[in-house]
């Protein structure tokens, strides 16, 4: 069982986010402002913090960079600014993911999810046998032809796996509709590479948790696709 | 101490010890050179005393034979033996006609003088007495021979010069003199030594007084320079005079005058005394700074200047309150008259050629340096507008060498460069604060938001046996759900509106654009019951632009297209590219009848339908037009009937710029993207369209 610190300074806001998180199962632990959050952490077994960034006391920001010299644990930012200095800001100084308020509860436990077992279970997958390639959270293994995703597998159409095949080869770099339409359709791509938006879009949004702000599958707007290599490395 | 030292008894002292220290030096210079030149320097006391006073007994011989022959009583009233040193006896062919010897030889020792001549070089014949005739007559000779009369004259004086008369007096003199002769030359040293010491003090002293710090006027330096120098110099020419006429009646008497000498020396000392003053007020005056200012001429230039400066503005305030125009025409009916004069004045002068082409060079030239002086003027004010109407609100028109209007046109434009300036400025500020406020308040409404969206959520989890409740509860979910979107939108519009957005442009393919767009919106586009058409050239169009903004641009269009179009109907995607435009067109048949015109709509908070129960916040076109604007971009909006129109016009860039511009800002993009194209494309400005039909399903 896991223990989830959620620290917000809104006592509503928290008490809704117990409800979800102990309807999936989760031990839950609350703080009312970053000092808190931090005494709770020293007496207490925590794997994951949601920490709200607008706090009293110690902010967000602060509590995150002080807790970060001592703790090693996912860190979800709760956050009413969407504005995207702020959220640069929280994943430099060392935030795993970020929800924007107002969040859909779903959306945070599908994040929290992704974390806990990321954070379980991919901690030793360092050494990839030939014909696996791993991007964050996604494993492609193409002997097998199986895709999963935080160890949880993934039903795609073939297309969908040829697409997410090419750009996990070519992690990082943006590839263009035409390009992914040669590569993938073996054929001049004469007008019909708005097929491949379509297919992306399928793709982003079986991998992705919020598919309207993707983490893995970017679209680089009038360029074309790419799959951000992790983070974390 | 200070009263001591600057105290006006030591100051007076000073003065006198000066004066006295340095006549009694030039005198001394003046002996030691008298003395130099005359050789007498060494000589011993007895022949110097012999020499001078043998020269004055020569002097007095004219008088005493004058004397003896002009009258009976001959010269012994002058130098009679009862008061005179001097003995004399005069002889004439022998006979002695007077003496003023007891008996008939000189008695004791002492200085003689003998002499032996005609009578004629020592008097005139008329001179002569009748009596000293007929006895010179009656003894030999007729008068008319009297210029062949010779004449002995004896002189002696007798020592001791017991009686007070010139003698004694040239005696004491040259006594003294020679008492003094060794010591001359340290006189001349000390004495000047010394006047230069005061003269040192007394300058440094003029014009400070004891408890006064600052330098202060006597009564005398009050008096303005010139006129004081003009006085001074007038006493110093009176008392030179006076002085060279003593000297000169002293040296006309042969040095037997001696009288003079108290005059002589007195002038002279109060020249020195006059000249020395004069200087120690110049002193006072220049240290106090007011040599110049306090001279008559200065006054009465001053006065003139004032005066002449009074007319002036008089004249320019005259000149300023005539009207414009007027001022113009006052200034060539000037000139003409100036011409026309100078032509009649020609004509009198039967057109003297030099002059007439005088007259026109200096014209000419004044003309000249003025037209320049107006062209550059009015450039400066030209280009003060310029400035403003490019918007460079912070130039300024440097109105320091401008004149007359042009300065005042300037001053106005930097005043209303000042005002805009300020307005703009101003305008800024409550923007910024506008899009603060709205960010900061929905930042604040985001809060419990989130907890509504929550526990309305949970309150959709909760087994609910009245139906009532369970619709109301999905009526506050949707429009939790709404107020969501419109809050995003709210900060979205108000940053878009007032360019608070971070815009990076990099060269975009619009072709690509578009697919990807309708890409995403294939489902949304399916369940609104609409086919997208594409139309685009078939090589890549390029436009500088921001991709996320561009984005959410073509988002909000194509949202609008699936919430407001007439199901069963074509959108239509079109990009044109003519003449360095790129253009992107969203063509859609309304669902409702638009019942307002396209700039109507692009305003905040406006919808075609006016009945705002459908979704949407009514931003969607405005925040559109602001992101595309910010972008370089315009965005018209057309509504033909039923036929929803709208147009986004670029600046577009050549394939070759764009690859460049994205070498230079991501060199890792640019290889993915370009060698992607096919270089023959991009050669051949083929203009084939490929048209595409976006069955909006699963190609699969």
């Amino acid at each position: 069982m896991y223990t989830i610190l959620i620290c917000d300074d809104e006592p509503d806001i928290v008490s809704a986010l117990k409800i979800y998180l102990n309807s999936e199962g989760y031990r839950t632990l609350s703080a009312a402002n970053g000092r808190e959050a931090l005494e709770v952490l020293a007496h207490n077994e925590v794997h994951l913090l949601l920490l709200d960034v607008m706090m009293p006391v110690m902010d967000g920001i602060e509590t995150l960079a002080r807790l970060r010299k001592e703790f090693n644990l996912p860190v979800i930012m709760l956050t009413a600014k969407s504005e995207d200095s702020d959220k640069v800001l929280g994943l430099n100084i060392g935030a795993d993911d970020y929800v924007t308020k107002p969040f859909n509860p779903l959306e945070v436990l599908a994040r929290v999810r992704s974390q806990l077992r990321r954070y379980t279970q991919l901690g030793s997958s360092v050494s990839a046998p030939t014909g696996v390639y791993t991007v964050g959270g996604i494993t492609l293994d193409d002997r097998q032809k199986t895709v999963t995703l935080d160890g949880e597998p993934i039903a795609l159409t073939p297309t969908e796996y040829d697409i997410l095949r090419l750009m996990m080869r070519r992690a990082g770099e943006v590839l263009s509709p035409a390009e992914i339409y040669k590569s993938v359709w073996k054929d001049a791509p004469f007008g019909a590479e708005s097929t491949i938006a379509v297919h992306i879009r399928h793709l982003r949004e079986k991998i992705e948790i919020d598919p309207a702000e993707p983490r893995y599958l970017k679209v680089v707007w009038g360029k074309g696709y790419r799959l951000e290599t992790d983070r974390k490395g | 101490m200070k009263k001591l030292t600057l105290g006006f008894l030591t100051k007076l002292t000073a003065f006198v010890l000066c004066l006295l220290c340095l006549a009694a030096a030039t005198a001394a210079a003046a002996g030691l050179l008298i003395m130099g030149e005359a050789g007498t320097l060494h000589i011993p006391e007895k022949h110097l005393r012999e020499n001078t006073l043998s020269q004055y007994l020569y002097s007095v011989m004219d008088d005493v034979v004058q004397l003896a022959v002009q009258s009976e009583d001959g010269a012994s009233a002058r130098y009679n033996a009862d008061y005179s040193n001097l003995r004399y006896t005069v002889e004439l062919d022998g006979y002695i006609i007077d003496t003023n010897l007891s008996d008939e030889h000189f008695a004791g020792t002492g200085v003689s003088l003998s002499w032996k001549c005609k009578l004629t070089e020592l008097c005139k014949p008329a001179y002569i007495d009748p009596g000293i005739q007929s006895l010179v007559a009656q003894s030999r000779q007729p008068v008319s021979s009297l210029r062949n009369i010779n004449a002995v004259v004896h002189l002696h004086l007798v020592e001791p010069l017991s009686f007070p008369d010139v003698f004694r007096t040239v005696d004491t003199g040259i006594r003294l003199l020679c008492a003094v002769r060794p010591y001359l030359g340290w006189i001349v040293a000390g004495g000047y030594l010394a006047a230069i010491g005061l003269l040192v003090y007394l300058f440094h002293a003029a014009g400070r007084r004891p408890g006064r710090e600052e330098i202060t006027l006597n009564l005398l330096d009050r008096i303005p320079a010139d006129v004081y120098l003009a006085g001074c110099a007038g006493l110093v020419v009176l008392l030179l005079s006076l002085c060279i006429a003593s000297i000169d009646r002293l040296s006309h008497s042969g040095g037997l005058a001696l009288g003079w000498l108290i005059p002589a020396g007195l002038s002279a000392l109060a020249v020195l005394a006059v000249t020395l003053g004069f200087f120690l007020g110049a002193a006072t005056r220049i240290k106090r700074g007011v040599l110049f200012k306090n001279t008559l001429i200065w006054r009465i230039f001053s006065l003139l200047g004032r005066g002449l400066r009074a007319c002036w503005r008089g004249v320019c305030f005259l000149v300023r309150s005539i009207p414009f125009i007027w001022r113009t025409a006052l200034l060539l009916g000037l000139i003409l008259l100036t011409d026309f004069a100078f032509t009649v004045i020609m004509i009198n002068l039967r057109h003297n050629e030099g002059i007439e082409l005088c007259y026109w060079a200096i014209k000419s030239l004044l003309f000249i340096a003025a037209v320049i002086a107006v062209a550059m003027n009015l450039r400066a004010v030209r280009q003060g507008c310029r400035d403003l109407a490019e918007g460079r609100l912070d130039a300024r028109v440097d109105t320091r060498r401008l004149i007359g209007d042009f300065k005042a046109a300037g001053e106005d434009v930097n005043s209303i460069g000042k005002g805009m300036a300020k307005a703009v400025e101003e305008r800024l500020k409550s923007e910024r604060m506008k899009t603060e406020l709205i960010t900061n308040v929905s930042h604040d409404i985001k809060t419990p938001l989130t907890s509504i969206i929550n526990y309305v959520d949970l309150m959709k989890k909760e087994p609910l046996e009245n139906d009532t409740l369970r619709g109301y509860v999905e009526v506050v979910d949707r429009q939790a759900a709404r107020l969501k979107k419109l809050l995003e939108d709210l900060i979205e519009a108000s940053k878009a509106s007032t360019g608070a957005l971070s815009i990076s442009p990099e060269p975009c393919e619009l072709n690509v654009m578009l697919q990807q767009s309708a890409g995403e919106y294939a489902e949304k586009l399916a369940a609104a019951g609409l086919t997208p058409v594409l139309e685009h050239p078939q090589q890549p169009v390029y436009i500088m632009a921001d991709g996320r903004h561009l984005a959410r641009v073509f988002d909000n269009l194509l949202g609008n297209a699936c919430k407001y179009s007439q199901p069963g109907t074509r959108l239509y995607l079109t990009l044109k590219e003519t003449g360095g435009k790129a253009a992107v067109t969203f063509r859609n048949i309304s669902r409702e009848a638009l019942h307002t015109d396209g700039d109507e709509l692009m305003e905040r908070f406006v919808r075609g339908d006016r009945s705002r129960h459908t979704e949407g916040s009514g931003l969607g076109l405005s925040i559109a037009r602001s992101l595309v604007e910010l972008q370089g971009g315009a965005m018209k909006l057309v509504v033909d009937g039923d036929l929803f129109k709208v147009t986004l016009v670029f600046p577009s860039v050549s394939a070759a710029a764009a690859a460049q511009a994205l070498q230079e800002s991501a060199p890792e993009y640019a290889d993915a993207v370009f060698s992607s194209l096919d270089p023959a494309a991009i050669a051949a400005p083929e203009t084939t369209e490929a048209e595409t039909v976006c069955a909006g399903t699963d190609a699969n």
